[in-house]
């Protein structure tokens, strides 16, 4: 409201101060011309002064009494014309004759205050003398009219020819009047012109004003200016007749034009401020009435609404206009506020309850160690209220202690605003605690306080460092155990190193002596001894086949694993093609998958497939026709080989004792065979981390199956 | 030192080391069975084969041959049998001579050590044919004596 008022007034000013300034410079401007006008009128009544004067000169000159007069100087024309009261009568203050060698005939002076003449000053009588040319009009009809400074005053000359009253000549002289400027001038003058006219003689001090600065108008002999608020100033220089500076005419007028530019300014204004007015009270009326008034209920319903902190209130919106739209936008603002408001109330909720309900113990410090907040895992660790406990100094409430912990992880945020955990031992809450320290700060990055996270890792601890203890002594009992191994190891060795001495050492004997006896005493031995000395022979022989076997599978258990990619369909196809040299007799067809390939020791699969297919070929030995076959093949999403045969078979409830070492379904004399060829195949099989097993049916053949 | 021949005479000299008896005659057999005709000089033990090998009295006393193929049994007393090949092979006189190695084992550490060493390795076979027929091809290799015309064996 203040506002439009101010602007209306600042409106009003700037409005009066153009108006003022553009109509008082017109009005200046017109009245300087009408000082002018005034200047020239006085002028001319000035002139007209002189020429009527002139008029009675001449009236005077061109008369035969006069002309007449001038050549013999008659006295009865002086007395009945140059008189007192003729004198009075024209009005002149000199009147002289001068005849034509230019010399006074007569000359007398006029007071005029005293109605009679008086000789003329000797003073003014030199200068007369002295200006006798400017007086002198050349032409016979020509006359002399202007001014002239004697030393008593101004004077208004006329001069004119003395001719007859015809008006011809010769011309017998001059005839000279004049008169005084002066208070009976600036009468006349006023009375010509209705103006306040004054007469100033010309000099020094009268025409400074002519050289006056500041609102003075002038040009050469005229100058005009601004008074007062009612009145112009006007002067004009009049010349003597030698064109010098003779008198100051000062004339003051009214500014009737001024004080109605003022007036017209001012009742102007009146009006246009009313109308401001008026204008004014009618906007803040209606706005007040519209707006402010709806705009202020508005403002102190939000108020209200804030001061009680309810975003549920509404705001009463009346009408359908811009304000109703805004108090819309409220209600719409503070739905969504309320909205927002809840969700952040549910937020803070769930995050108490989280805060609260995780087991580490959390709590929030200021920069200067002071607890801010805890959870509740932390009060009840510490045995304390969360009320009690907050605004206390973490070391005190937490360690026991005055000063700050050693390693403290908040005390190194605060040095570097970094996150720091440390793992200490708190013997007041009898547990081993991970520590954490993560800063807190606001938006501008200025560090507020950490977030104090302890996890109690006591248990943790603890059977950490059962485990410890447990890996301590199952190590010195692993490294007991395998020193004990590598010495039943070495002992095995040993053993298995004497056996291939010591044992087939005396098998040796029995054999190459009997062969000796065989060779050098076949002729005196009888036959039937040569027979048993054979079986002696097999005996020795079949032994040391044992022997060998018992010592393979002992160093199986010793032997490294080098594990490659092994080849083996081309193992079976080559161990089989030498089985087919040695008995190509025999009717064997056989069927080996292309491309059975898998990790393993090239030399320990090559003695699995070996024996596998050493039973298969040996128990397909009494059939006129056999099949032998190898592949591989998916079961339980494991690769599975396979060695199978359609030889003699066996019954599946001996199939347990298959892998044992010296275990034999057949009798010797049946198939030949040590009894260690499957348990080598098993113990080879076991140390690749796989299995074996069979499947088999009397008399219909039996199949081999291995993992790897 | 037993000696089955003795005879300086003969410079083809065969040097057995073996401890069992049973075995030296089963291998002295196995040799003259093929034919071999070389003295044949037995050391007991691995000390005894070294003497024999490196002695100074007996290079003085003019027995400085060297066998032309040494036969080494493993498992011996005192010095065994790997041992004797190394210091074979350390010496520069004896750094060439071909050594079979005959033994029971059939340890791959053995049968390894032996061939760093350049030794033919050969598993001496419970069968005794089954020796004499792998005999019969080492001896091919070397350059050992055979009689060819007599088939009789000496002892």
């Amino acid at each position: 409201m203040l506002l439009i008022g101010g602007v209306q007034l600042v409106a009003l000013g700037l409005f009066w101060w153009g108006s003022s300034s553009i109509i008082m410079r017109r009005f200046a401007g017109l009245e300087q011309e009408f000082t002018r006008e005034h200047i020239r009128r006085v002028q001319e009544a000035f002139e007209s002064q002189l020429s009527r004067m002139d008029t009675t000169a001449r009236d005077w000159a061109w008369w035969d009494d006069t002309y007449r007069f001038v050549k013999d100087g008659n006295e009865p024309y002086k007395t009945s014309n140059l008189t007192d009261a003729t004198l009075a009568g024209i009005g002149v203050n000199l009147f002289a004759f001068v005849d034509v060698i230019g010399r006074y005939i007569y000359i007398t002076e006029f007071d005029s205050a005293a109605s009679k003449m008086i000789p003329i000053p000797a003073d003014d009588r030199g200068v007369l003398d002295q200006k006798r040319d400017i007086l002198d009009p050349q032409d016979p009809s020509g006359k002399v009219k202007g001014l002239l400074v004697l030393p008593d005053g101004v004077m208004m000359v006329v001069a004119r020819h003395i001719l007859t009253s015809d008006g011809e000549g010769p011309s017998r002289g001059q005839l000279v009047m004049g008169r005084w400027v002066g208070a009976e001038t600036e009468r006349e003058m006023r009375l010509l012109t209705h103006l306040a006219v004054k007469i100033l003689p010309a000099n020094e001090s009268t025409l400074r004003v002519m050289s006056g600065e500041g609102d003075l108008e002038r040009d050469a002999d005229v100058a005009v200016r601004v008074a007062d608020d009612a009145h112009m100033e006007g002067y004009v220089v009049l010349h003597d007749l030698a064109g010098e500076p003779a008198l100051l005419l000062e004339i003051r007028v009214p500014r009737p034009v001024y004080a109605l530019a003022l007036q017209t300014r001012d009742e102007y204004l009146l009006a246009l401020l009313g109308v401001t007015l008026v204008l004014f009270l009618v906007t803040t009326g209606v706005i007040g009435r519209f707006v402010i008034e709806r705009l202020a209920r508005l403002g102190s319903d939000v108020g209200a609404i804030a001061a009680a902190g309810d975003s549920r209130a509404r705001l009463n919106v009346t009408g359908n206009d811009e304000i109703s739209s805004l108090a819309d936008d409220v209600n719409q603002m503070l739905a969504s506020l309320a909205e927002s408001e809840s969700e952040v109330r549910k937020a803070k909720e769930d995050w108490e309850r989280t805060f609260n309900a995780v087991p580490d113990l959390i709590c929030i410090i200021n920069n200067e160690h002071q607890i801010v907040r805890l959870n509740q895992a932390m009060a009840d660790r510490l045995g304390v209220r969360m009320e009690a406990a907050v605004g206390k100094k973490c070391h005190e409430i937490v360690h026991g202690c005055d000063a700050l912990l050693n390693g403290c992880p908040h005390q190194m945020l605060l040095g570097d605003k970094r996150e720091h955990s440390v793992e200490l031992r708190e013997v007041r809450l009898n547990g081993d605690f991970h520590v954490t320290a993560s800063p807190v700060t606001n938006a501008r990055g200025e560090l507020l306080g950490c977030v104090h996270v302890a996890r109690d890792v006591t248990a943790q601890r603890q059977a950490e460092r059962q485990i410890q203890k447990l890996n301590a002594e199952l190590e010195d009992r692993v490294a007991q155990r395998t020193a004990q191994l590598e010495a039943a190891n070495k002992e095995l060795e040993a053993f298995a190193y004497s056996i291939s001495h010591d044992l087939r050492a005396p098998l040796r004997s029995i054999d190459g002596f009997s062969q000796a006896v065989l060779e050098d005493a076949s002729d005196v031995v009888p036959e039937e001894v040569m027979d048993n000395l054979k079986r002696v022979r097999a005996a020795a022989q079949r032994m040391g086949r044992l022997i060998d076997g018992l010592l393979m599978l002992s160093r199986l258990t010793r032997r490294e694993l080098h594990v490659e990619k092994v080849d083996l369909g081309g193992l079976v196809r080559l161990i089989l093609q030498d089985y087919q040299k040695n008995e190509p007799t025999r009717d064997v067809s056989i069927v080996v998958q292309d491309g059975v390939q898998a990790q393993g020791d090239p030399e320990l699969l090559r003695i699995v497939l070996q024996n596998l297919v050493d039973n298969a070929w040996k128990f397909t030995g009494r059939q006129e026709r056999a099949m032998i076959e190898f592949g591989e093949d998916q079961r339980d999403g494991r690769r599975i080989f396979f060695v199978r045969d359609d030889g003699a078979g066996f019954d599946m409830q001996y199939a347990s004792k298959l892998f044992g070492a010296f275990q034999r379904l057949h009798a010797p004399s049946e198939f030949e065979g040590t009894g260690l060829g499957l348990a080598t195949v098993q113990r080879i099989i076991h140390r690749h981390g796989g299995s074996v097993w069979a499947e088999a049916e009397v008399g219909k053949g039996a199949t081999f199956y291995f993992t790897l | 030192m037993g000696r089955a021949t003795m005879s300086d005479k003969t410079k083809d000299v065969i040097l057995l080391v073996e401890d069992n008896p049973d075995d030296r005659d089963l291998t002295i057999r196995a040799l003259r069975k093929n034919r071999v005709v070389n003295e044949i000089v037995v050391a007991r033990d691995g000390s005894e084969a070294l003497v024999w090998l490196f002695d100074e009295k007996r290079a003085a006393a003019g027995h400085a041959s060297l066998p032309t193929m040494i036969l080494l049994d493993l498992k011996l007393p005192k010095v065994n049998g790997l041992e004797v090949l190394a210091a074979i092979r350390e010496n520069d006189r004896t750094r060439n001579l071909p050594v079979v190695v005959l033994t029971s084992s059939d340890e791959e550490r053995d049968m390894g050590e032996s061939q760093r060493l350049g030794a033919t390795y050969i598993r001496k076979s419970v069968d005794f044919t089954e020796f004499r027929e792998v005999i019969r091809r080492v001896i091919k290799e070397w350059p050992v004596q055979v009689d060819e015309v007599d088939g009789s064996v000496k002892k």
